[in-house]
């Protein structure tokens, strides 16, 4: 086969239009010459390139209703809600939103988009690490946790799990730390019976408070923690 | 949207078998995507390049975990997702390049372009709009057809009115034209 006809091939299997044959005689090419793959590599370069720009276009558009019917908030950016929505669908504890692979594509198609990334690192660049950290709570003790008393109102702390408090079925984190992400009032985010609400000490700390809450409820945690 | 890929589904059967060729055959379409991704997380053209190669990695030694749920890019892309997660958690972790292998052997994937390069440059999505539009208009439409609308070989050959053997014809020689013009503005890989 000339070398034409092998490298048309190779463009052919980029589209994923090669017959079984044809697919077998190009893996046999390229264990031969590894290099050949270089050539794919190159289409998939091009590929990326064109796609660049019309997912900035469409991404929010995609995913927007998804992520409107479960994150509501009153400081919830698009980003926010996507990096939110990415979190809870790559953690497995959470599994209840992987609904279906075309919004798993839809959010991927988000995440990936230059328009995306410019938003986390411009917009929410402290909020965003702040929030997933706050989801991703390792149990590890932040500034003033350990003194944090919630008993007035019903919640008792999980031993050996600083920051955790349980009421009955309820289980919570708090976090209280200097407000190094510099939010000037409070911010909530819900979905479903989850809730992630900061809210900012005038002593210049930050209140994370993240679990099975209503607004109502943190609205008497809130006055306990800065009494 | 998740388009069937028979040539792929294929290779996966053979790389399940151990077959590290049909999986690097697989992979190396995806290497410029998950690359453009990481960069988007990490912002650092080496970071990206190690989690590119940690992700493929992960994916080669965790094959036989692919269920076929999803379409293949995307557990790859979730593993390059989860990578750069806890890269981001955890920077003084670093990659540890050395320890990465398969067979004893640094996983590298042939490249010719540069795709750091690309993915990082915001300017070229315009020269590539503005070379395609310069191309010859049968090679332009075949491309176009194919690699915007996501049309097939078949659907291409109806609209143009020609074999399905010249549009494959058509949209290799397109695709060769935009390399070689790119290889032109240097950016080719040291």
């Amino acid at each position: 086969m000339k070398e034409t006809d092998i490298n048309q091939l190779i463009s052919a299997y980029y589209d994923d239009e090669l017959t079984d044959s044809e697919l077998d005689y190009l893996l046999e090419e390229t264990k031969k010459d590894p290099q050949l793959l270089a050539r794919i590599n190159n289409y998939a370069l091009i590929s990326t390139i064109s796609e660049k720009d019309d997912r900035v276009t469409s991404i929010f558009e995609n995913i927007s209703d998804f992520v409107q019917k479960r994150w509501v908030g009153n400081g919830l950016t698009a980003a926010a809600a996507v990096l939110l929505t990415v979190m809870f669908i790559n953690n497995p504890f959470e599994s209840r939103f992987s609904e279906s692979d075309v919004i798993n594509s839809q959010i991927r198609d988000a995440i990936e988009s230059d328009e995306a990334a410019k938003t986390f690192s411009m917009i929410e660049k402290d909020l965003i690490p702040h929030v997933m950290s706050v989801i991703d709570n390792n149990g590890k003790s932040y500034g003033d946790d350990l003194a944090i008393d919630l008993s007035p109102v019903g919640f008792n702390r999980i031993h050996n799990n600083p920051g955790h408090f349980v009421k009955g079925k309820k289980k919570i984190q708090v976090r209280v730390e200097p407000n190094k992400i510099g939010i000037n009032e409070n911010k909530y985010w819900k979905s479903g019976n989850k809730l992630i609400y900061l809210y900012p000490t005038v002593d210049g700390k930050i209140i994370s408070i993240y679990g099975d809450l209503s607004i109502q409820e943190v609205e008497k945690i809130i006055p306990v923690l800065i009494k | 949207m998740n388009i069937p890929q028979k040539n792929e589904a294929k290779l996966l059967k053979k790389a399940r078998n151990g077959d590290k060729d049909a999986f690097n055959l697989m992979v190396i379409k995806y290497q410029p995507r998950i690359m453009s991704v990481l960069y988007g997380f990490l912002k650092t053209h080496s970071d990206a390049e190690d989690l590119t190669q940690q992700t493929f990695i992960k994916a080669w030694t965790n094959l036989e975990k692919f269920r076929g749920d999803s379409s293949f890019y995307t557990w790859i892309y979730r593993i390059a997702i989860n990578l750069a997660k806890n890269f981001v958690k955890k920077p003084s972790t670093q990659i540890e390049k050395t320890s990465i292998s398969i067979d004893e052997h640094q996983y590298d994937l042939p490249e010719d372009l540069d795709p750091l390069s690309f993915i990082s440059n915001e300017q070229l999505k315009n020269d590539l709009n503005s070379f395609i539009s310069s191309m010859p208009e049968k090679l332009k439409t075949a491309f176009i057809l194919r690699e915007y609308e996501g049309k097939s070989y078949e659907e291409i050959a109806a609209v143009t009115n020609c074999p399905v053997g010249t549009v494959r014809s058509r949209i290799f020689r397109a695709r060769e034209e935009i390399v070689n013009y790119f290889k032109e503005e240097a950016y080719e890989r040291d």
